[in-house]
């Protein structure tokens, strides 16, 4: 580990002692190059005393407050929380009719967040864990059907 | 495993500070098969600091551990 000021830098090598003086770093061009190129960078800065720079791959505020909202609908039904109860929580601002839900639009929304989730549970998470390059690639199904 | 109280949006605030791969860690602690597997492997004996679980287990769930026991 290199510990800079405001980050930690994990490094693996071949062997013990040559952590200390590393003059280059060879990347492979695979598909995780760019995330390669820019641990690389952050690290060449800090080397240098130079702030990091913004982080390649930094979620947009939008998208973090999705995935929050995917994390407690999931938590929501796991606690058998009724869908209608799921909607007044997270997605009105006043409380839902009994007799209103059945066509209300929301209910769709709800249905359509855990499916989210539930896909994100399933496999999909793979793809975030490669995020951003994971934005290229063209979505498939591999994550399902699987036993 | 313990869960946020969903009604609860002080306990998912710190997640406003994550970034997408520690997304990916709180969906993949969701994944019933997955919680299972680690309890088995938590169960068995190893190391500390050793890498927890098989390749296989690395390759199926595109994670991989150390123990911190």
């Amino acid at each position: 580990m290199w510990p800079s000021a405001s980050e930690k830098h994990p490094i693996l090598v071949d062997t013990p002692d040559s952590a200390h003086g590393i003059d280059a770093i060879v990347l492979p061009l695979d598909e995780n190059f760019e995330t390669r190129l820019d641990a690389a960078r952050r690290f060449w800065r800090a080397l240098n005393g130079r702030p990091p720079g913004v982080l390649y791959g930094a979620l947009p505020q939008q998208t973090k407050l999705r995935h929050i909202l995917n994390l407690r609908a999931h938590d929501a039904r796991r606690a058998k929380a009724a869908y209608r109860r799921i909607a007044e929580e997270l997605l009105s601002r006043d409380p839902i009719a009994a007799r209103d839900w059945r066509d209300h639009h929301l209910r769709h929304k709800v249905r359509a967040i855990l499916r989210r989730a539930d896909r994100l549970v399933a496999g999909g998470y793979r793809d975030l864990l490669l995020y951003p390059q994971s934005r290229n690639r063209k979505p498939d199904c591999r994550y399902f059907g699987k036993g | 495993m313990s869960r946020s109280d969903w009604t609860d949006p002080a306990e998912y605030e710190h997640m406003r500070g994550y970034e997408a791969d520690e997304f990916a860690a709180e969906y993949l602690i969701r994944n019933d098969d997955f919680v299972a597997e680690c309890d088995q492997l938590a169960s068995s004996a190893m190391t500390s600091g050793s890498l927890a679980g098989s390749p296989d287990f690395a390759a199926r769930w595109g994670a991989r551990f150390h123990n911190l026991c």
